[in-house]
């Protein structure tokens, strides 16, 4: 019988245009446009910035400027006006006798002004810095010398900084926290039509009462509607996953390239997928409850909005965090550790015990959670509701 | 034989208190009140989906709270104008899972198919999606769908409210129908000159207490008159005072 009322729930859900948008249209659309932002957002760096210099600009600090790679240099009587305007990403002046002022021994000035909320202006001005920084150095070490002092004087040990990443790290970084956020909210989405409907709208239709007088009994009737509920979510979860990965190959050429499922694909795809299964039962035994919460399908939407913007919470604490300072207290969180999982498995790791982990830590959730759904099911006053 | 004996409490509110009633195989028992008179809460328990906080309820001596899955195949229900009905699926898909539920096998369920699509006249919209349908076809399924386990005892809440007066008819003319079958009905209304047609007795409730229960020819020789609304008030007055 459950299988039957699984059948007709799920036939049912996917003639409604609302699942369809959800589950499939909206996560095409999302993943589209956040590989599309995101590329362009990382093709930003190679771009030319463009610097406003002062007609006055002393010709030797103009030729260290054209040295710096991916400047566009425009002279102008007024730099300063050209950034308020928009017209340029940094205005640069320094001292007409620049060059002059150096010889003597004097301090000359050089001056580089940004818009501290543009992340190009922000750039331009820590890139110009750099190579005047390495100028400066070079200065000081050569009039050192000149004056027979060892330029090791002044530098008494070095400091050197290194990334543990042999790859393109922040291409991981990014494809990380994009994959997290899709297949979490795919997962999430794709089960909230049914979910609403097949409580809170059978409430509000009085389909549920009519359900109720039939011989079968009620744990029939909520196992097959969860089960319905979790397959959409479960579909829309892989399904995103799909579009994600063929988005990356298709659209992208850093993310592409850092993107490498081809060492271990089996894992990867089974540990995604036992990931998305657990999560997607556990989030649907929660939508039941705030579902059957709810009165009619009005007040289920609005139970649901925040709580799924909640769910977003774990996403944001787990930014900051590296795949190695990953650990146990992760993966046994609910919600948590789906973000945990997804990022270690991005990032290569393969590790059975973290799998085991969310399964484990998961079905004892899904239990839980699946209890109060049961019993708020077997209660008239949560299944008829309020009327 | 049916015994009834129940109340139903809601928070402090008594919705129905100290009913009791029986009905013979074949009666058709017509519900009278009020709107929240606790019509509504009164059937809803006889179909086994409330259950009384005091009292029992019995079908053929079964107390129906206790096991309800030996009664749920007997009863049809029909509440009002809420249809009830799947608006993504068809009428055939409709009645196909209501039969479903009740146990009957596909060969059953096509046969009440076919009969109930031509009793109702419904064959030309049998495989068309219920949402797309008007308030009459769409009322005529319900029935269809109330009807499609054979039951032995049918529940009707308030079945005329809201429905045009062609609509209406039809309604009473499958309630003579049905008692000609021999089914038990208890329907719900408010409208006297309805009940006056169809029931061979009544139970009247006012506030949740059963204020009359009995033949309709017994009540009009006790209370010397034919006019069950001027009855129905004077049993309020004198039930409000008692």
């Amino acid at each position: 019988m459950t299988w039957y009322i699984f059948q007709k729930e799920l036939k049912d859900s996917l003639r409604d245009s609302k699942t369809i948008l959800l589950s499939v249209l909206l996560p095409i659309v999302f993943i589209t446009g956040m590989l599309f932002f995101t590329e362009k957002m990382m093709s930003d760096t190679d771009e030319q910035i463009k610097v406003a210099v002062a007609n006055s600009t002393d010709k030797e600090i103009l030729s260290w400027l054209k040295e710096i790679k991916g400047l566009e240099l425009i002279p102008s009587a007024n730099p300063l006006k050209m950034v308020v305007d928009g017209k340029a990403n940094v205005a640069f002046s320094a001292d007409a006798d620049f060059s002059l002022q150096l010889k003597d021994k004097k301090i000359p000035k050089v001056l580089f002004q940004a818009d501290p909320t543009s992340t190009k202006g922000g750039n331009a001005q820590e890139k110009i810095a750099n190579a005047f920084t390495l100028k400066k150095d070079k200065l000081v070490q050569s009039r050192l010398l000149e004056n027979n002092i060892d330029p090791k004087e002044i530098n008494p040990f070095q400091i050197n900084m290194k990334s543990i990443s042999k790859g393109d790290d922040q291409s991981l970084y990014i494809i990380s926290i994009i994959a997290q956020l899709i297949i979490v909210l795919a997962v999430l989405m794709g089960g909230i039509p049914a979910a609403n409907d097949l409580f809170a709208g059978e409430k509000e239709r009085k389909t549920m009462e009519t359900l109720l007088m039939t011989p079968v009994h009620r744990i029939h009737l909520i196992v097959g509607k969860w089960l319905t509920i979790a397959v959409l979510s479960m579909i829309s979860g892989v399904f995103s996953v799909i579009s994600f990965i063929l988005g990356v190959n298709l659209f992208t050429e850093k993310l592409a390239i850092a993107l490498k499922l081809d060492q271990n694909v089996s894992f990867f795809t089974i540990s995604l997928l036992v990931g998305i299964i657990f999560f997607a039962l556990l989030v649907s035994s929660v939508q039941i409850i705030i579902s059957l919460f709810a009165n009619n399908l009005k007040e289920a939407q609005n139970y649901i909005t925040p709580i799924t913007t909640g769910a977003m919470i774990p996403y944001f604490l787990l930014i900051g965090v590296s795949v190695n300072e990953l650990t146990t207290t992760h993966f046994l969180i609910p919600f948590l550790n789906i973000y945990a999982l997804i990022k270690q498995l991005i990032y290569g790791i393969y590790d059975i015990n973290s799998i085991l982990l969310v399964s484990g830590s998961s079905v004892v959730f899904i239990a839980l959670s699946f209890f109060i759904a049961y019993t708020m099911f077997m209660k008239s006053k949560w299944v008829l509701g309020k009327n | 034989m049916y015994q009834k004996f129940f109340q139903i409490r809601k928070k402090n509110i008594e919705a129905v208190k100290d009913i009791s009633f029986q009905i013979k195989k074949g009666d058709v028992v017509g519900l009278l009140g009020e709107n929240g008179a606790g019509k509504t809460t009164l059937l809803r328990m006889i179909s086994t989906i409330m259950q009384p906080s005091e009292g029992n309820i019995y079908i053929d001596g079964i107390n129906i709270h206790k096991e309800p899955m030996k009664i749920k195949g007997k009863i049809g229900v029909l509440f009002g104008s809420e249809t009830g009905l799947y608006d993504r699926l068809s009428t055939r898909e409709n009645l196909a899972y209501f039969a479903k539920l009740h146990g009957l096998s596909k060969h059953e369920t096509q046969t009440r198919i076919d009969y109930l699509s031509v009793r109702f006249g419904m064959k030309e919209y049998l495989d068309r999606r219920v949402g797309a349908f008007s308030k009459g076809m769409r009322q005529k399924v319900t029935i269809a769908r109330t009807l499609i386990h054979d039951p032995e005892i049918i529940l009707l809440d308030e079945p005329t409210t809201g429905l045009d007066i062609t609509s209406a008819n039809m309604f009473r003319e499958l309630i003579h129908q049905l008692r000609k079958e021999g089914k038990t009905i208890i329907f719900s209304s408010h409208i006297m000159e309805e009940v006056k047609q169809l029931c061979q007795s009544i139970v009247m409730i006012h506030r949740g207490q059963m204020i009359y229960n009995g033949t309709t020819e017994d009540l009009y020789k006790q209370e010397e008159s034919n006019d069950l609304n001027y009855i129905f008030m004077s049993l309020i007055v004198r039930g409000v005072h008692s």
